[in-house]
């Protein structure tokens, strides 16, 4: 009998040895589901019909952040060689850190129109000692953009610099930011008064809003944090910028040269031309939309487009890109006319889309 | 007249006790020239081959296949005795004469043999290899011999056939004439001599340089029917799906089982547990999907199922002719793990390979198998064979495996079979 128990139990061993290996076990998937494409554009381009399906015949959505004088574009572009549709909403309140909010997208966005008129013009017989000035050359975002007058027509956000020859043949340079097209929060004025001792003081003057703290810098070493700023300079000329933190949030840097010798070469700042602007439009928010079809490269911004608008019907966090940067899918209803560049044909486009943004 | 056990025990207790006979030289010089060659024992080879082919010649599945090996016994010349026969050699068993020699006559003879001048009683020539030792105890001893299972020792009884019962694998006792017969203090014989080689006793056996023989008592029992056995088995099958397209349609098959037997005359019925192992590799799910977004992406799913390893409950019955054993039977089978290997692609790129195990969720709960086998017993307690089985019930329950499924796979197996007999 202890042979056979002997047997029992190395057979019993064994089951339980095979049980045991059997309980780490692999799970299987379930059937992967059928997707169907996310990022589409159906409608009409003139006669034409069309259907753009992310996926399908080469169709790809890309995704990016645009930077168009100075302003960020949250863009998306649809399509493969023989359509792409590409839409991009403008940012809001960019003298507003970190305002601008998907969730304050208004559901209905008008589309970007270039103004009849120049958003500003840089003139040296603007500037209050021009009597003295002998040729200003303009350089917008670094690219010099004319000499003694200059128009700025699209709406951004400018650096724009003062390249001021004195009549004694003296140079000095001066920039400052200007904000032409979109909403401006905060504005003011800055102003100085030098005495013959060398005493200086500058303020700011016809501020809009509050103003919740200052930085004064001369020549770039931060001197005091007071409202204002007294102190002493000598005969040369100095630059004195104020960065100016409103209340409201709104951030402004100014800056002036100051002449310590009084002879009258100093450069005013000259930001104050973008408060000619105010009144006018206002990109923020505002859409822009180009088609290329067949080559042809179709904008809303050169067409009339006063009564068109584009109607968010649903606006979600999508993921990722392969640049790591957060998209968001909208899904809108769009009527819009659309202009050829070259021959200038307007064609009339309505579609319906599911469009990926780039955002943040 | 039938006779028990404990009588054929007792006859030959009484007849080994009673019988003394002195050693004869003359009679050696006569045996030695009737003894047959001993064939090359050939040994597990020779078995495998013949299975094998039996597995490559299916058709043999219900022929007996002769078993011609001599040397699987001793005693070839040996020949069952009719009920009739056997009776009259037990007479004579129980008149067993004794023979005695001169003591002074044989010691010469005895010295130069090696033997101490002892009184012994020969045994039958063809089983010379097979003798009891006999232990050395006051120089004369008797041999008293019984054998529980083969019987291969014999008594040879000078004027007596002597009786040769064997036990057969049921356990019943069978009767077996000694081919050897003393008459007048000389050896006769029976056996056929056509069949019978002969050798020089001394070269063959050495018997005469046997400096000594032990005595053995063995007691005859019958074979008890309940056994415990173990069996293992290998083979190729069909696989669970038809289809070629993702590998061979045919499968490995191994199994081990163990369990209770119990024998009740020539039936056996055979109950136990075991696992089986399959393994196969065309048994798949291959899945695809294209994950829309910025784009597409095409993302494959390949599952391939390389082996399932079952729990079994096998019951069969087998009917036994001598050594020839039939069986049929059914087994209940509960998949308990099955062997997987994944791979994951992306765009047609591999993204994920891994090897595991997963649940049976694929396969069918509970499967049913019909088998039929032959076996042939090589040892008291060992039998190899084949057996057949096939699958009742459609071994694949997922839509998601691709491919013809195989209603109905076959598969064969060679088994191995040890049985461990209950002591009675």
């Amino acid at each position: 009998m202890k042979k056979e128990m002997k047997y029992t139990g190395m057979i019993l061993l064994l089951f339980a040895m095979m049980l045991v290996s059997s309980c780490k076990k692999k799970t299987i998937e379930d059937p992967m589901t059928v997707s169907s494409p996310i990022f589409t554009a159906t409608g009409n381009l003139g006669s034409e019909s069309f259907l753009l399906e992310a996926g399908n015949n080469s169709v790809f959505m890309s995704t990016y952040i645009n930077v168009s004088n100075g302003v960020q574009v949250y863009s998306g572009k649809l399509g493969n060689d023989q359509m792409e549709i590409e839409i991009g909403i403008h940012e809001s309140n960019i003298d507003l850190e970190g305002a601008f909010s998907i969730q304050n997208l208004p559901t209905s966005l008008d589309f970007a129109a270039l103004p009849s008129q120049p958003l500003a013009f840089l003139s040296k017989d603007l500037l209050p000692n021009s009597m003295f000035i002998q040729e200003v050359r303009w350089f917008i975002n670094g690219v010099f953009s004319g000499v003694n007058d200059v128009e700025i027509i699209e709406p951004g956000k400018y650096n724009v610099c003062a390249e001021v020859k004195f009549l004694d043949e003296t140079e000095a340079t001066l920039c400052n930011d200007m904000i032409l097209g979109f909403a401006v929060n905060a504005s003011c004025k800055i102003r100085h008064i030098l005495q013959s001792n060398g005493f200086l003081k500058v303020w700011l003057d016809e501020s809009s809003t509050p103003i919740d703290h200052v930085l004064w810098y001369l020549d770039d070493v931060l001197v005091s944090e007071n409202l204002s700023l007294d102190t002493t300079i000598d005969t040369d000329n100095h630059l004195v910028s104020a960065n100016i933190y409103y209340q409201n949030g709104a951030h402004r840097k100014k800056s002036i040269l100051v002449d310590g010798s009084l002879s009258g070469k100093l450069i005013d700042d000259f930001s104050v031309f973008e408060n000619g602007s105010v009144s006018q439009m206002k990109w923020d928010n505002s859409v822009i939309l180009k088609v290329k079809k067949n080559g042809l490269v179709y904008s809303s911004t050169a067409a009339d487009n006063t009564s068109s608008s584009i109607q968010l019907l649903s606006l979600s966090y999508y993921g990722k890109n392969s640049a790591g940067k957060d998209v968001y899918k909208c899904i809108a209803s769009v009527i819009v006319n659309v202009r050829e560049g070259q021959s200038g044909a307007v064609l009339p486009l309505n579609f319906t889309t599911t469009f990926g943004l780039e955002m943040h | 007249m039938n006779w028990t056990d404990e009588e054929l025990d007792q006859l030959f207790s009484d007849a080994a006790n009673n019988a003394t006979v002195e050693y004869n030289d003359a009679y050696w010089k006569d045996i030695e020239g009737m003894l047959p060659v001993r064939k090359k024992r050939k040994g597990l080879l020779w078995w495998m081959g013949s299975a094998g082919a039996l597995v490559f010649f299916g058709s043999l599945l219900l022929v007996q296949v002769p078993f011609t090996n001599k040397s699987t016994f001793a005693n070839q010349a040996v020949r069952e005795l009719s009920n009739e026969s056997a009776k009259q050699s037990n007479e004579r068993l129980s008149s067993t004469v004794s023979v005695k020699e001169n003591k002074a006559e044989s010691t010469a003879e005895n010295q130069q043999t090696g033997f101490n001048n002892i009184p012994i009683q020969k045994t039958n020539a063809a089983e010379v290899n097979n003798l009891p030792k006999v232990n050395q105890s006051n120089g004369n001893m008797a041999v008293k011999t019984t054998d529980e299972s083969k019987m291969k020792s014999q008594l040879v009884q000078p004027n007596a056939q002597s009786l040769n019962p064997i036990a057969d694998n049921s356990g019943k006792l069978i009767e077996k004439e000694s081919p050897f017969e003393v008459q007048d203090d000389k050896l006769v014989t029976e056996v056929n001599e056509e069949n019978i080689s002969t050798l020089p006793l001394i070269d063959l056996y050495g018997f005469h340089q046997l400096p000594e023989l032990i005595s053995t008592s063995y007691k005859l029992k019958t074979r008890s029917p309940h056994a415990l056995y173990v069996e293992v088995g290998v083979g190729m099958g069909q696989s669970p799906i038809l289809s070629s397209e993702n590998g061979s349609g045919m499968a490995k098959n191994y199994g081990l089982q163990f369990g209770y037997s119990h024998q009740k005359s020539k039936f056996r019925f055979s109950s136990g547990l075991g696992i089986s192992l399959q393994q196969f590799n065309n048994v798949y799910i291959k899945e695809r999907s294209l994950i829309y977004g910025y784009g597409v992406n095409s993302v494959d799913n390949h599952y391939r199922f390389s082996s399932l390893l079952r729990f079994e409950v096998p019951l069969s019955i087998s009917y036994q002719m001598n050594r020839h054993i039939l069986s049929a039977g059914m087994s209940l089978s509960f998949p308990i793990v099955s062997g997987v290997s994944y791979t994951k692609f992306i765009d047609g790129n591999i993204s994920i390979q891994e090897k595991g195990y997963t649940s049976t969720e694929f396969f069918k709960p509970f499967g049913t198998e019909a088998q039929i086998g032959y076996a042939y017993q090589i040892g008291s307690n060992w039998e190899i064979g084949i057996k057949v089985q096939m699958q009742l019930i459609n071994p694949i329950d997922s839509e998601r495996i691709i491919g013809k499924t195989n209603a109905l796979p076959l598969s064969g197996q060679m088994t191995l079979r040890k049985t461990i007999v209950f002591k009675k």
